[in-house]
Formats: C-alpha cells, structure tokens, sequence
C-alpha cells in the first residue's frame, strides 16, 4: 500500500490510532498513523451492535423476572461469575445466588459496594441497568465515500 | 527488525478457541513469542516474573522503572480507560511498555495509541491482575542484557526459514497455508452452518483480526515486507528486497479480501454464493503465500 493511500476514517475508534506500514515514493517502507479504515469501522460497528442487542436481551430476562440487574453487568463487562467474585472478592456461590432477583434484593452493603468498585459505579446505581453502550459513528467527510 | 527476527509472520484459524463463541481466526503467534524469540536470536537476555499479589508487583514494577529499566507488562485491556469502546473487551494478553512514574501515573507506550499515555497507577494495578482466560497474573519482563554488537545474519536468516517452514509446513491445516485453505472449505458452509447473521459476525471477527487488532495493516504482512526491504538492506541480499515486493502485493490481496468480505457484510444478502467468492478469493491468497515461502526460503540461504 502506498503511503497516500492510508485510510484516515475517524471516529470509531477513538483515542486509539493503528499504525499502518506503507510505500512512500520512494519505495521505503514507513510506518503512518491511520484514525481508522471505513471497512473495518463498519464490521466493529455491527460487532458492537449485536453486543447491546445481547444486553438488551438479558434486559428483558431481568424485567421478566429471571435474572438480577447484576446479570446485566455481567454481559456489560464480559466478565463470567467466576472471574467476578475473583476481582470483586465476593464468594463464587454469592454472586451466583446474587444473580438471582431474591437473593440480589437481600445483598448487603458490603457487597453491594464490592460489586460497583469493579464496575466503576455508585453502589446505589446497582439496582438500576447500566448504560447501554453506545454504537460509535463515523466522522461525516466533505467529500462522502462508500466503502 | 524485532518483528521479523522474532518470526512474527502467521496465520491460525482454531474453531475450537471462541471469541464471543466464533472461531478464532488470528494473524498473530502466541503472546510472547516474539519477544522471547527476538531477544534470543539478538544474544540478549531477559527475565519474566508474575506475582500473586498486586502491592508487590506495582512495587517492583516502581522499583525497576526508577532505573532507568522500561519493563513490559501484560495487561487485561478491559480495565484500561484509553481503550475505545468500540475495541474494549475482555483480552487479556495486551501487551505494553511502562517506562516511567510521575506521581500516581504511569507513562506508558501503547502500541495501539499514538505518542505517550499517562494512566492511573490504580487502573494500572486493575489491568496487571484481570481474571478470567490467559490472566496476566501481574506478569512483567525487561531486558537484562544488551548486547553492544549483533550478527544480523545469524539474527535474521534462521528466523526467515523460521518462518516458512511453519507458514508452510506445519502438519496439521490449522496454522499457516493449509490453515488457509481449510479455512476457505469451511467458509462457504457458514451461511447454512450457522444463520446468516452468525456468519456476518464470524466474517466480520476474521477481518477485524486482521486489519483492527494492531497487525500492521493486511495481517502483518506489511511489517514483515518492511523487516524484508530493512533486512535485505543489512545483509547486502537484493532477493529479500524483492521478496518484501512480492509479500506487499500479497498484503494488498488480503486488503481486498476485507473489502470483498464487508461489502458481504454490509449487504446482509440471505445468498450463500457470496460466500463462495470469498472463499476462492481465500485460496488465491493461500496459493500466493505458499509460492512466496518457497521464494523465501531460497532467498533466506
């Protein structure tokens, strides 16, 4: 790839640059930084898409009943109950009891709080669902390219 | 130099490692082979620690920095609040380089950000001991020894032929070229293998390893032609030169293959056939790659 040809698609990755080897003129090989390629900007945005389509799944589960809020922070940060209770410090089989809308109503402080300093909250924000993520958009160019 | 003399060059596809439950498909080599393999080669030395708890780690990473040391520590990218969030999952083989420590933050060079990072001391602890698969468990490395001089030639040729005989000899069809063309069999049965929306998103993780998870641009392949031009300039060998030619043309392939392959994705069609192009274009790139390695083995004797 020839160093005029370096994608410069911002917006979707933000604050994050790649770094991308291309040819200059005279055939030597230079590193140039990139914002970010329209291809890849779509398929990361339809990644992202179908995460909060997953979250938003689990939402209604919760709302039916099924599941605590907690299960919603799970599925926001990816973290599986294990690796939860790990770096929360709360037993495995509380947090597994936690997931549980009867169990979760019955937590103590302690571990509310626990929970919300992994998950960067307020404890009181708990009981409510997190944000949803939101779905990134492309910087709009002067001149608009298609893919 | 490093990525080259490190191996650096690869291809996977391992249906049976899962990232959100699709296939890995991954243009890079284990985490920390590189490095392990770079340093070797160069006749230098280093060494690797883990802790189990976070005080001691910070405290020794405090310690070896204040040297004058830079130390690479292995983080869970979850916890770095740089992190887009379009790209921020759970990974926890994110590497990056601490040099320094001003106050309570750490200075800090980020591959997949642009000059120096200053984070949190505390975030920094957080990402150091992330649970979950392939824990960092604190681990850190830095080198020990640097050697003042370098035999480019026994650092650069073994790790070429490296190289090309994993791309293109390993045994089983889940690394390098026979990884490529399995891959490309298995590919036109997604759309009936799954739902189409599956095979979208399958499609879509390939691509994004391939051109978003700090390759480099077209898998890699275009640092590795840059090592070839920088290396055959070294080592007086005009072949490697023209290697580095024909691997950039190859990069520019699997360029197209992303444009190919979102153009897919974005059209959403219920057709398989479009699976089916992609997958010929996939054997194109596999049999380019196979001739290279061969030209690149010789050009490496």
């Amino acid at each position: 790839m020839d160093t005029r040809d370096v994608p410069q698609d911002g917006g979707v990755i933000d604050p994050m640059q790649h770094s991308i080897y291309a040819v200059d003129e005279d055939g030597k090989f230079v590193a140039v930084r990139s914002v970010g390629w329209g291809v890849t900007n779509l398929l990361s945005i339809q990644a992202m898409e179908e995460f909060r389509s997953k979250i938003e799944l689990k939402m209604e589960e919760v709302k039916q009943g099924r599941w605590s809020p907690l299960a919603v922070y799970l599925v926001v940060s990816g973290l599986s109950p294990a690796s939860l209770s790990q770096v929360s410090g709360v037993s495995w089989l509380k947090v597994r009891l936690h997931l549980r809308p009867w169990f979760f109503r019955r937590m103590s402080a302690a571990d509310a709080r626990r929970y919300a300093e992994v998950f960067g909250i307020d404890p009181s924000r708990l009981r409510e669902f997190p944000e949803l993520p939101q779905i990134p958009r492309e910087d709009k160019k002067e001149d608009q390219r298609t893919a | 130099m490093i990525f080259g003399i490190g191996g650096g060059l690869f291809f996977g596809y391992f249906p049976f490692i899962r990232v959100a439950d699709l296939a890995l498909v991954t243009y890079r080599s284990w985490p920390g082979t590189i490095f392990k393999n770079a340093v070797k080669r160069l006749g230098g030395q280093y060494k690797t620690v883990s802790y189990r708890r976070a005080e001691e780690a910070e405290a020794e990473l405090d310690r070896i920095i204040a040297a004058g040391v830079p130390v690479g520590v292995r983080t869970g990218m979850y916890w770095l609040p740089y992190i887009a969030a379009s790209q921020r999952v759970q990974f926890n083989a994110h590497h990056l380089v601490v040099f320094a420590k001003e106050g309570d933050e750490y200075l800090i060079s980020d591959s997949v950000m642009p000059g120096v990072v200053r984070c949190d001391a505390k975030d920094v602890r957080r990402a150091r001991f992330s649970p979950g698969a392939m824990a960092p468990r604190g681990r850190m490395y830095y080198p020990t020894l640097i050697p003042k001089d370098v035999d480019w030639a026994s650092a650069i040729l073994p790790a070429i032929r490296g190289v090309c005989d994993l791309m293109a000899g390993f045994p089983f069809p889940i690394i390098g070229v026979a990884g490529m063309r399995f891959l490309a069999s298995r590919m036109v049965k997604w759309p009936q293998r799954m739902n189409q929306r599956r095979a979208m998103l399958q499609l879509g993780l390939m691509i994004r390893a391939q051109e978003e998870w700090g390759t480099g641009g077209a898998g890699f392949r275009y640092i590795y032609a840059a090592f070839l031009q920088e290396a055959g300039g070294i080592l007086k060998k005009p072949a490697l030169a023209e290697m580095s030619r024909d691997l950039t043309a190859i990069g520019d392939r699997w360029r197209e293959f992303a444009v190919l392959a979102s153009r897919i994705c974005k059209e959403r069609s219920e057709d398989a056939t479009p699976y089916l192009g992609l997958s010929v274009a996939l054997l194109e790139i596999a049999g380019r790659e196979r001739q290279f390695y061969r030209n690149l083995r010789e050009a490496s004797l």
